[in-house]
C-alpha cells in the first residue's frame, strides 16, 4: 500500500509541476520570441532610423555579392537598405551593419562582432567611431573618406576597403536603376545641383543672351529663393586626356558675391587614378567659395599626374566663369589668349598666319615668343614679339607681358599689353588700344618714346626699356636665315682629309649666324664619319671676318682647322702687335696656335680651353668665341647624335 | 512534536543574523561567489531566490503531511525545479538583460542547497504561513548577504554602484579602481574578510555572555 502511495504522490507532483510549467511557458514563449526578434533587429533599427517592426526584414535574394563579403542585404521599401558585411581585421573577422537611405546617404553603422586587439583594432567596437557615418554621402565611402582607428592601420585598411566595396556594390546594384533605383537619374542630378546651391531655391532654365558656342556650357539655370535670383548654375563639359569622352560638371556662382558656391563633377571617363580623380570630391572642395578671379586666372589646385586633364579643366572653368561675368555681371573679360588674338589682329590687320619661329631664333630673356606674320598671299609682312618683362612693384616681382609688331620695313606696327601682375588698375591704360598710337608706324631705328601714363611711371619705364631691348634684338639678332653658304670641296677636304664626299646637312639643324654651313663627311662607302663646320670668327676689328672649316669625327675628335679666307692684319707682322712674341708664327692663316684645335676632342676643349695669345687677343679671342660656340652648338643641336 | 513553537520574530532574526545563509550557514556559495560582481546582479539573484524559496517552502509545507518521507527529497526537487523554470521564463521576458547577466546561475538555483535545506529543515516541519515567512526571511538574509558582497566588490572593483540598469552612481574614479575585486578572486577575498569580521562580532558576544 505504501508503494502505491509513493507512486501516486510522485505522479501527481510531476503532473502538477508539468502542467504549471507548461502553462507559464505557453503564455510567455511567444512573447519572448517576439522580444528576441526585436532585440536581434535592434541594431538594424539603429542603422536605419525609421524602420518599423512591421517592415519586411527578409534579405534580398539572388544577388551576386562577388568578393564584397556582403552577408545579406535587406531592402526596406521606401526607407533604405541594411547591409551586413564582414572583413578581415588584424586579429579577427569583423562583422558590421551599414544602413543606407534611398538618397545614397549612410544612415548608420554598427559593428556587430569584432575580436581585435584591445586598444587598437578593437576600437572598431567603440560607438564613438560609428558616429561619423550617419549622414555621410555614399561617395565618401567610395573614396575611402572615413576617420580611421588610431594605431590600427591594418584593421582600418580592411574597414575602408570593405566599406568601399559595399558602397560600390550598392551603387552598381541599386544606385543606377538596374536593381530598383533609389533615385532616378533626374532626381540624382537635381539633388547634386541642390547640394551646391543655397537651401530652398527653385531652379529655372535660363536662355543666355550671348552665344555659348565654344564655352562648353550645356545648360544654365538660375536659382531663385522666392524673391530674388540668388545664384546661377552651369552645366558644362570638356574633353580631358581621354579624347573619346567628355567630362561633365556643374558649378554654381553666387549672384551677390560673384564667387563660386560649389562644384561637382557629374561624369568622367578618364584614366583611373589620374585624370579620373576629377570625380573625387577631394578635388572639388577647393571651389567652395572660391574667388571668381582665381578661375579667370586658371589658378586651381591641379590633379596630380594629370596635366592634360587639369589644363583642359581649368580652361573650361575659365571659359564658364568668363561667360558668367559677361552674361550676369556685364563685365567684358578677355583672357590672355583672347587678348593675344585681338592684339594680333590689331597689330597686323592683314596678317593671316602667325607662325611661331621662336625656336629658330637667338633666345633672349625678355623674348617669350616670336611669330612670323604672313598675309593671305603667303608673303612675310612682319614679325610679332611676345615679350615678358619685369614690372613695377618694389615689394615683390611683378611682370608685364605685351606684344610688339614690326613690319618688314622695320616700322613699329604697335604695342599691345596682354597680361600683367601689377598693382590693380595701375596698368589699365596700357591695355587701351589707342595707347601706342603716337609711335605707331614709326621706324624702330628712330628713338621711340612711348607715352607716359600718370601714376604708372615705373611700369611705363619698364615697358619703354623692354621695347628698346626688343628693337635692339630685332635689329641685331633677328637675322633671317640665309641659305647655307657654299664652300669649295678643297676646303672641306682640308678640314677632314680622311673623308671622300661631303653633304650639307645644315638645314636639319637650327640656324646660327656664325655658322655658314655644316657638312656631313662621308667615307668611300658613303657612311658618315664626321662633320665639317664652315664658320666665321671676328678678326682684329669688327670689319674683319675669318672664315674657316673645321672637321670633327663622330666621337668628337677634331680633325684639321683650315682657314678659308681672312683679311687679318696680323699677317706678316711679328712684333708689330703689342707684346706678341711671335712664338706662334707671323701669319694668322698658318699660325701654329690653330694646331691646338686639331686632334683633340670637343669635350677636352670645353673643359680645358686653348688660351688666347697675348698681344693678339682680338684675333685669337674672336676665334675662340666661334670655336666655343660651335662646340656648344654641336652638343645642343646634337649634331650626328652628339650630346 | 514536542518542539517549542517558533515565533515570527525568531524566524526573521534567524534568517537575517543568527542563521544567515551566506555568512553563517554557508549555503548557496555558488551564486554567492559568481554573481556578486555588481549590486544589480546580486539583487537580481536575491529576488529570484526569494521567489523560489518562498513558494517552495509554502508548497512543501502544504504537502508535508501527505508526501511519504521516502520520496520527499525527489518531490522537493521537482517542485523547486518547476519553480525555477517558471522564474527563468518570466525573467527572460521581463528583465532580459538581468536574465543574460545571471546566465546559467539562474538555472542553478535548482541546486542551491539553501532552498532544499530550508524545505527539509523548516517547511517540512512547520505550517504554511510560518514556512513562507521562513522562506522570505532566509531569502532576504541571502539577498542581504550577497548584496553586501556585491556592494564592496563593485565599489572597489568598478568604482560604481548600480542599482538597476542605468540607475547607478560612479563613486571612485577609474584611476583608483582595484580590478581584482571585480574578478572571481575578488569574491573570495571580500567574502573571507566579511566572514572573519562577522565571526569576530559573534565570538565577542559569546565571550561576553559567558563572562556574564
Amino acid at each position: 500500500m505504501k508503494h502505491v502511495k509513493i507512486i501516486i504522490t510522485l505522479m501527481i507532483v510531476v503532473i502538477v509541476a508539468t502542467i504549471g510549467v507548461s502553462q507559464v511557458e505557453q503564455y510567455f514563449r511567444p512573447l519572448i520570441k517576439a522580444e528576441a526578434i526585436k532585440a536581434a533587429n535592434k541594431a538594424k533599427f539603429k542603422v536605419l532610423p525609421g524602420l518599423e517592426t512591421t517592415d519586411d526584414l527578409s534579405p534580398e535574394e539572388g544577388l551576386d555579392f562577388g568578393d564584397t563579403r556582403i552577408q545579406e542585404v535587406i531592402k526596406v521599401e521606401g526607407k533604405g537598405y541594411i547591409y551586413t558585411a564582414k572583413f578581415q581585421g588584424f586579429d579577427s573577422q569583423i562583422e558590421y551593419l551599414l544602413g543606407i537611405d534611398m538618397n545614397n546617404k549612410v544612415t548608420g553603422y554598427i559593428t556587430l562582432y569584432q575580436g581585435d586587439t584591445p586598444g587598437y583594432g578593437a576600437q572598431i567596437g567603440d560607438p564613438e567611431n560609428w558616429e561619423q557615418f550617419a549622414g555621410k554621402p555614399l561617395e565618401d565611402l567610395q573614396n575611402g573618406d572615413i576617420d580611421g582607428l588610431s594605431g590600427a592601420t591594418i584593421t582600418t585598411a580592411g574597414w575602408v576597403s570593405s566599406l568601399k566595396k559595399v558602397s560600390e556594390f550598392h551603387e552598381t546594384q541599386f544606385g543606377d536603376g538596374s536593381g530598383g533605383p533609389i533615385e532616378t537619374p533626374e532626381e540624382k542630378l537635381l539633388r547634386q545641383k541642390k547640394e551646391i546651391l543655397p537651401e530652398g531655391v527653385t531652379l529655372t532654365d535660363y536662355t543666355p543672351t550671348q552665344d555659348i558656342t565654344g564655352t562648353g556650357i550645356t545648360s544654365i539655370e538660375v536659382a531663385n529663393d522666392g524673391t530674388n535670383d540668388v545664384a546661377v548654375l552651369y552645366t558644362a563639359e570638356f574633353v580631358g586626356y581621354n579624347e573619346d569622352d567628355i567630362i561633365e560638371y556643374i558649378i554654381s556662382f553666387d549672384l551677390d558675391s560673384g564667387n563660386v558656391i560649389g562644384y561637382k563633377t557629374l561624369y568622367a571617363n578618364d584614366t583611373a587614378g589620374l585624370g579620373n580623380e576629377i570625380i573625387n570630391s577631394d578635388n572639388w572642395i577647393q571651389f567652395e567659395g572660391k574667388d571668381y578671379q582665381e578661375l579667370l586666372d586658371q589658378s586651381i589646385d591641379k590633379i596630380a599626374g594629370a596635366t592634360v586633364t587639369t589644363n583642359a579643366w581649368s580652361s573650361s572653368l575659365q571659359k564658364v566663369t568668363q561667360f558668367h561675368r559677361q552674361e550676369f555681371e556685364g563685365e567684358v573679360i578677355l583672357t590672355k589668349e583672347e587678348r593675344i588674338e585681338l592684339a594680333k589682329e590689331a597689330l597686323f590687320p592683314t596678317g593671316v598666319t602667325f607662325t611661331d619661329i621662336t625656336e629658330s631664333k637667338k633666345s633672349d630673356f625678355i623674348v617669350t615668343k616670336i611669330f612670323e606674320v604672313k598675309n593671305d598671299s603667303d608673303e612675310v609682312i612682319g614679325t610679332l614679339y611676345l615679350s615678358t618683362t619685369i614690372g613695377a612693384s618694389y615689394s615683390e616681382p611683378t611682370y608685364i607681358q605685351f606684344l610688339m609688331g614690326v613690319d618688314t620695313e622695320n616700322n613699329l606696327t604697335g604695342l599691345m599689353m596682354v597680361d600683367d601682375s601689377e598693382t590693380e588698375g595701375r596698368a589699365d591704360t596700357f591695355y587701351e588700344e589707342s595707347y601706342d598710337d603716337s609711335i605707331e608706324g614709326s621706324s624702330i631705328e628712330s628713338d621711340l618714346e612711348i607715352d607716359a601714363v600718370a601714376g604708372s611711371t615705373i611700369t611705363k619705364n619698364a615697358l619703354q626699356e623692354a621695347v628698346g631691348h626688343l628693337i635692339f634684338y630685332h635689329l641685331n639678332y633677328f637675322v633671317e636665315r640665309v641659305d647655307p653658304l657654299a664652300v669649295d670641296t678643297v676646303e672641306l677636304e682640308a678640314a677632314y682629309p680622311t673623308a671622300t664626299t661631303f653633304e650639307s646637312v645644315y638645314l636639319d639643324y637650327d640656324y646660327n649666324e656664325v655658322i655658314g654651313n655644316i657638312y656631313a663627311a662621308k667615307d668611300a662607302s658613303d657612311a658618315v664619319i664626321g662633320y665639317v663646320y664652315y664658320a666665321k670668327a671676328d678678326g682684329n676689328n669688327d670689319e674683319i671676318e675669318i672664315w674657316f672649316t673645321w672637321g670633327v669625327a663622330l666621337d668628337g675628335t677634331t680633325q684639321q682647322l683650315n682657314i678659308v679666307s681672312d683679311s687679318e692684319t696680323w699677317d706678316g707682322a711679328a712684333g708689330q702687335y703689342g707684346t706678341y712674341d711671335g712664338s706662334f708664327g707671323t701669319n694668322f692663316t698658318t699660325t701654329t696656335w690653330l694646331d691646338l684645335f686639331e686632334g683633340v676632342t670637343f669635350t677636352s676643349l670645353q673643359s680645358d680651353p686653348v688660351d688666347t695669345v697675348s698681344g693678339v687677343t682680338n684675333s685669337t679671342g674672336g676665334m675662340r668665341t666661334t670655336i666655343d660656340l660651335i662646340i656648344t652648338y654641336h652638343f645642343e643641336q646634337s649634331v650626328g647624335g652628339a650630346n | 512534536m514536542a518542539k517549542k513553537e517558533i515565533t515570527f520574530g525568531k524566524i526573521f532574526h534567524d534568517g537575517f543574523f543568527k542563521q544567515n545563509p551566506v555568512f553563517v550557514q554557508f549555503l548557496g556559495m555558488c551564486p554567492t561567489l559568481a554573481v556578486t560582481g555588481s549590486v544589480e546582479t546580486a539583487l537580481g539573484m536575491g529576488a529570484g531566490v526569494i521567489f523560489v524559496l518562498v513558494f517552495s517552502n509554502l508548497i512543501v509545507s502544504l504537502i508535508r503531511n501527505w508526501v511519504p518521507s521516502e520520496v520527499r527529497i525527489p518531490v522537493y526537487i521537482v517542485i523547486i525545479a518547476a519553480l525555477v523554470t517558471i522564474l527563468e521564463t518570466v525573467m527572460q521576458y521581463y528583465v532580459l538583460d538581468l536574465y543574460l547577466a545571471l546566465g546559467t546561475f539562474l538555472s542553478l538555483i535548482v541546486v542551491n542547497c539553501l532552498i532544499l535545506g530550508r524545505a527539509e529543515a523548516f517547511a517540512s516541519q512547520n505550517n504554511p504561513v510560518k514556512s513562507a515567512a521562513d522562506g522570505l526571511a532566509m531569502g532576504l538574509g541571502f539577498t542581504g548577504g550577497i548584496v553586501l558582497l556585491g556592494f564592496f566588490r563593485e565599489l572597489f572593483g568598478k568604482g560604481s554602484i548600480t542599482i538597476w540598469g542605468d540607475l547607478g552612481i560612479q563613486i571612485i574614479p577609474e584611476a583608483f579602481q582595484i580590478s581584482i575585486f571585480a574578478q572571481a578572486s575578488g569574491a573570495f577575498l571580500v567574502f573571507g574578510i566579511l566572514v572573519a569580521y562577522i565571526n569576530k562580532i559573534k565570538f565577542r558576544r559569546l565571550d561576553q555572555s559567558e563572562v556574564a
